[in-house]
């Protein structure tokens, strides 16, 4: 079938958790909306004809590249064309694809564009601005593309897959986690039209869908975050098995480390790892997420098997002689067992709901858990794991 | 058999979009003539016997080493026992053969093994290609990367050594002073920035272009090594790529089918990658570094590491 | 299978570097065995990196974390804790979170259990506001034996287990990391420092930079391990990389290609058991990853370790330095039985 999707590249604001509100260029999918940051999330299914039209309202030209699809048609007015690197009358390339021009620009080009393909191979993909995108990539205009296996049905476990039935990619629960950075010098400038030295390019903020830590945490839709709608809080069931989607929309590789468990990367590059019956997959503890490109994984966490009846081994000690909340908050439960809660000292505030587990999920780069060098922050959300039943539908994406 | 090289280092000056002329030091294919950034491609059948005789015109000494090769370092060292060089040194206006047999086919670096973090980044490296058995360069019927049955067949092949230039310490080094660290401001493929790399081969200081031009359905080998110190990120916009080998080890033996297909590809200093794809339709498909501040020359989009596959 | 107690102390200390500079840090000392009337004479001589945690598949590891305080800063009242970086299905309470469990205050002590269930390659590293603990030194290289391993036989010394391809007669660690002098200068001096200005200024294996990385264990006290690697030709030679640094890094054996039969501790193995190990001559890797590579040591000779990104092989700015090695190749039967890693 065909997808029509229909985006705004406009400007908007973030907010990062220490107060700052930075400029951002970015995609929404309502007219007169703000953007938001990364864009909207676009799922489709295999096979699919996606048609995406990006209207144009930022102070430049702006354009679309669809990494990891092939044969991308272009449609600025004069008919459906292979999408190209653009050229100006004296040979310069001006963009990396052909773009939607910007509003009063007397060169009078079309300020809409739309973008044709056929979604051929499930995977994570990004969609980017191939404008300037040295500039437009990390001022926000990126967002993921999810591609569903032809024969996908959510409710048949043997086809919830990432790749398709017989894949060996089934999964329970599914999240997706586009990383990115935040230099605000840069924001700024393009927020003021001064001018800005990609070569001084020096991160202060690192995202997790679109968020720095702790807000990372938080669901999605949260209306402080109006414009980062999606959250990166990983929660799961024992034994469950987790699809977690990676991908890199930062100019910096991050090694992004789960504690808990290893993951199983199944994919790269919405790719799967097999060649006919080989299976090229393979496990990791860190995974070095690079830029532009995508990694799925799959994994699960079954623990030990410690409650009351098989006691840990070792004696918690008094409350007093340990630290908990040294930031005022613990998201401890107080006990060592799964769907238990214990003691909490007076004065700190638990956001354990249910006697659950929390594993971080983190950049290994430290400086990249921290909002301008305060931690906790950026590249950070935690895995939680909830005991067995307790989660409704979570960790779903439509 | 052995395959003599005679190599010549020497200070010279690149031209690089936007800036004026950089000093840089390269090697040499003749004695007259300039140097060569990267240097001289060297291509070698595998199983030969290989000796450089390197001339150096340099005001320092220098050393040839080969990564990835099967040679014997010699390192120098000083009287209390550090390294000096990873090998034999070529003293300021000396000339010392260096030998090694090449083992196994691929696509490996010759760099300078004294002083590197001056010397490579000033431009002492070059790239050789080892040929596989029943390599015929007249006979396109016999081209692949590592022979039979690695599945490397190709009929367009191109060569893409990847770096960076840092300007300032360029200027530095070539009048004698310390650079105050190392902050890249070019970023190059085949010594080149975009869009000198679209241009053809010539036999000027950089004379090895970077554009790939093949017809629909000719499959093309991608030989990407990276001489740079930086990691770099290479993507091919819209076209579906195979990588086929990494650091010189085909990934498809008979037992086993390791290849895996990929859009965007890190790269480590150091490392290399054979990528494969079939042209598709006709067009222009743009390769470039997806750490996006590598695609600029100074402060100014496009430039540094970008290129055009063009299917006419 | 063995009951293993340990017991580590948190504190502060100083290491040197080549050029004579010495750097304030934190990091670990090993209290096993000492009594507890002696264990304060232990505070202010951290080192770097903290002791080796070698243990094996089944063993029960219980590892006391003691806050002995940082006599330099006694201001600091900083909690601790121990990440067992990688340990699957690990709980909460010992997976050293603070922020999801708990942290263990000054002069308090907390026992971490840990039942080792996959051989490899791990580090440990304290998780309290990680980007500062981590830099200043809170780090330790941690290997996991096989079950079935056993050192007196050859079939059985490997570093994934009987049959594994995984066969070797001597192991080192290659352990990298930064040091940003400016943080712990701020650090020391009691002066905030913005993580985000993250700058090093010189580059380490096994917590020393080159050429202290080729000197003996002993030359350098609070730098325990030396970098240099020795075997006879022909021997089996497993290196244990171990990123716990803030940057990607691209080591290079000149002369010496590496098979790599393990990452993140974890043998390279597709769903069907596809052996997936591979060859590499440099080996680009990011922080909070492992690597296990093997080699055959080839004809006698010195063959240079070093960093790829060449400015790495510096200290502040001056070359020979940094991230540099030897791997140092003797005639067969010249050097004796490695006496235990590293050695
Ligand atoms: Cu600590
Ligand atoms: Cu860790």
């Amino acid at each position: 079938m065909t997808v029509n999707i229909e985006l705004w590249a406009t400007d908007g604001y973030m907010s990062t958790p220490d107060g700052n509100s930075i400029y951002i260029w970015g995609f929404t999918d309502t007219a007169g909306k703000k953007a938001q940051l990364p864009g909207p999330r676009i799922v489709v299914t295999q096979g699919d004809v996606v048609s995406i039209t990006v209207h144009n309202l930022l102070p430049e030209a702006t354009s679309l590249l669809f990494p990891g699809q092939s044969g991308v048609l272009a449609d600025n007015g004069t008919g459906p064309h292979l999408a190209e690197p653009q050229f100006d009358g004296t040979g310069n390339l001006v963009s990396l694809t052909d773009f939607a021009d910007y509003p009063g620009n007397p060169g009078a080009n079309p300020t809409s564009i739309r973008y044709i393909f056929t979604a051929g191979n499930p995977g994570t993909y990004l969609y980017e601005s191939g404008t300037n995108p040295h500039k437009q990539v990390p001022m926000g205009l990126y967002g993921a593309i999810i591609v569903r296996p032809a024969d996908y049905d959510p409710a048949v476990p043997s086809r919830k897959t990432a790749y398709g039935e017989n894949t060996g990619t089934e999964f329970d629960r599914e999240y997706l986690i586009v990383v990115s950075e935040i230099d605000p010098v840069l924001h700024s400038a393009v927020e003021k039209g001064t001018d800005y030295n990609i070569r001084e390019f020096k991160p202060r903020y690192w995202t997790m869908n679109g968020r720095c830590a702790p807000d990372t945490m938080f669901a999605d839709g949260m209306g402080c975050l109006s414009n980062q709608p999606y959250g990166a809080m990983i929660m799961a069931e024992p034994g469950e098995k987790i699809l977690i989607r990676y991908a890199g929309a930062g100019i910096e590789n991050h090694p992004l480390h789960l504690h808990g468990n290893h993951t199983r990367v199944v994919a790269e590059d919405g790719r799967l790892l097999k060649n006919g019956t080989t299976d090229l997959s393979y496990k990791r503890f860190t995974i070095l997420t690079g830029s532009g490109q995508t990694y799925d994984q799959i994994f699960s966490w079954s623990g030990l098997g410690y409650s009351q009846a098989n006691p840990i081994p070792t004696t918690l000690p008094n409350l007093r002689n340990l630290g908990v909340g040294d930031a005022g908050w613990t998201l401890w439960s107080g006990s060592p067992y799964l769907g238990e809660k214990g003691d909490i000292p007076v004065g700190v505030t638990s956001f354990n709901e249910m006697g659950e587990y929390y594993f971080m999920l983190h950049s290994h780069e430290e400086m990249q858990i921290t909002n301008w060098g305060e931690f906790p922050g950026g590249l950070m959300t935690m895995l939680a794991i909830f005991p067995a039943g307790s989660l409704g539908n979570v960790g779903t994406i439509e | 058999m052995t395959v003599n090289y005679n190599l010549w280092a020497k200070t010279g000056s690149i031209s690089l979009p936007g800036a004026g002329p950089v000093p840089f030091w390269g090697f040499a294919p003749a004695t007259e003539g300039p140097a060569r950034l990267p240097g001289p491609l060297l291509e070698v059948p595998q199983g030969e016997n290989v000796e450089i005789s390197l001339t150096n015109d340099l005001a320092s000494g220098i050393s040839l080493v080969f990564p990835g090769q099967d040679f014997v370092p010699q390192p120098v060292k000083n009287p209390a026992g550090t390294f000096v060089s990873y090998n034999p040194e070529t003293a300021s206006g000396g000339t010392l053969t260096y030998s090694l047999t090449v083992s196994r086919p691929g696509i490996f670096l010759y760099e300078s093994g004294t002083a590197p973090e001056k010397q490579i980044q000033m431009g002492l490296y070059g790239a050789m290609v080892v040929r596989p058995p029943g390599f015929d360069p007249g006979n396109p019927a016999t081209w692949t990367a590592y022979g039979s049955g690695s599945g490397t067949d190709f009929d367009i092949e191109k060569i893409m050594v990847l770096s960076e230039v840092d300007t300032a310490m360029h200027q530095a080094l070539a009048s004698g002073d310390e650079p105050a660290g190392y902050k890249p401001d070019y970023f190059l493929i085949n010594g080149r920035s975009f869009p000198d790399t679209l241009n053809p081969d010539d036999s000027g200081p950089q004379p090895y272009g970077a554009k790939v031009t093949a017809a629909p359905g000719q499959r093309v080998l991608l030989r990407i090594i990276n001489a740079g110190f930086m990691n770099h990120n290479i993507r091919l916009q819209d076209i579906d790529a195979r990588v086929v080998a990494g650091d010189s080890r085909p990934l498809i033996t008979p037992v086993l089918d390791k290849s895996y297909l990929k859009h965007t590809l890190t790269i480590g200093s150091g490392q290399s990658y054979d990528i494969l794809f079939t042209a598709p339709t006709p067009g222009k498909y743009v390769l470039y570094d997806r750490n996006l501040n590598c695609c600029v020359n100074g402060n100014n989009f496009p430039g540094g590491i970008m290129t055009l596959v063009e299917v006419p | 299978m063995a009951v293993i107690n340990k017991r580590f102390g948190a504190t502060d200390g100083h290491i040197k570097m080549p050029d004579g500079s010495e750097h304030y840090i934190f990091g670990w000392v090993d209290l096993t065995g000492i009594p507890e009337s002696e264990i304060f004479s232990y505070r202010g001589k951290a080192q770097l990196l903290g002791p080796l945690l070698e243990v094996k598949v089944g063993d029960e590891v219980y590892l006391t974390l003691t806050n002995l305080g940082m006599p330099v800063r006694p201001d600091l009242d900083d909690s601790h804790t121990v990440h067992w970086h990688g340990f699957p299905n690990q709980i909460a309470l010992y997976d050293g979170v603070p922020e999801a469990s708990i942290s263990v205050p000054v002069g308090r002590d907390f026992v971490y259990y840990y039942k080792p269930l996959d051989p490899g390659t791990y580090m440990y590293h304290c998780h309290f506001e990680p980007v500062e603990h981590i830099q200043m030194g809170m780090i330790g290289p941690l290997l996991v034996r096989p079950a079935d391993y056993d050192p007196n036989n050859p079939l059985y010394k490997t570093a994934y287990g009987h049959g594994t391809g995984t066969e070797f007669d001597r192991e080192y660690f290659v352990f990298l990391t930064e040091l940003d002098s400016a943080a712990h200068h701020q650090v020391a001096s009691v002066q905030e420092y913005d993580w985000t200005d993250f700058s090093p200024d010189y580059w380490l294996i096994n917590g020393r930079s080159y050429p202290d990385t080729v000197k003996s264990a002993g030359d350098l006290p609070e730098q325990p391990f030396p970098a240099l690697i020795k075997a006879n030709s022909g021997e089996k030679v497993l290196l244990r990389y171990i990123n716990l640094g803030y940057q990607q890094h691209s080591i290079e054996i000149l002369g010496i290609p590496v098979r790599i039969v393990g990452q993140d501790a974890a043998r390279p193995l597709g769903l069907n058991g596809e052996d997936l190990a591979y060859w590499k001559d440099c080996n680009y890797f990011a922080a909070g990853q492992t690597l296990d590579a093997i080699f055959t040591a080839p004809a006698p000779g010195t063959y240079p370790v070093f960093n790829r990104d060449c400015y790495k092989n510096t200290n502040a700015g001056v070359t020979p330095g940094g991230m540099v090695s030897e791997v140092q190749v003797f005639a067969a039967g010249t050097l004796p039985p490695q006496a235990g890693p590293g050695q």
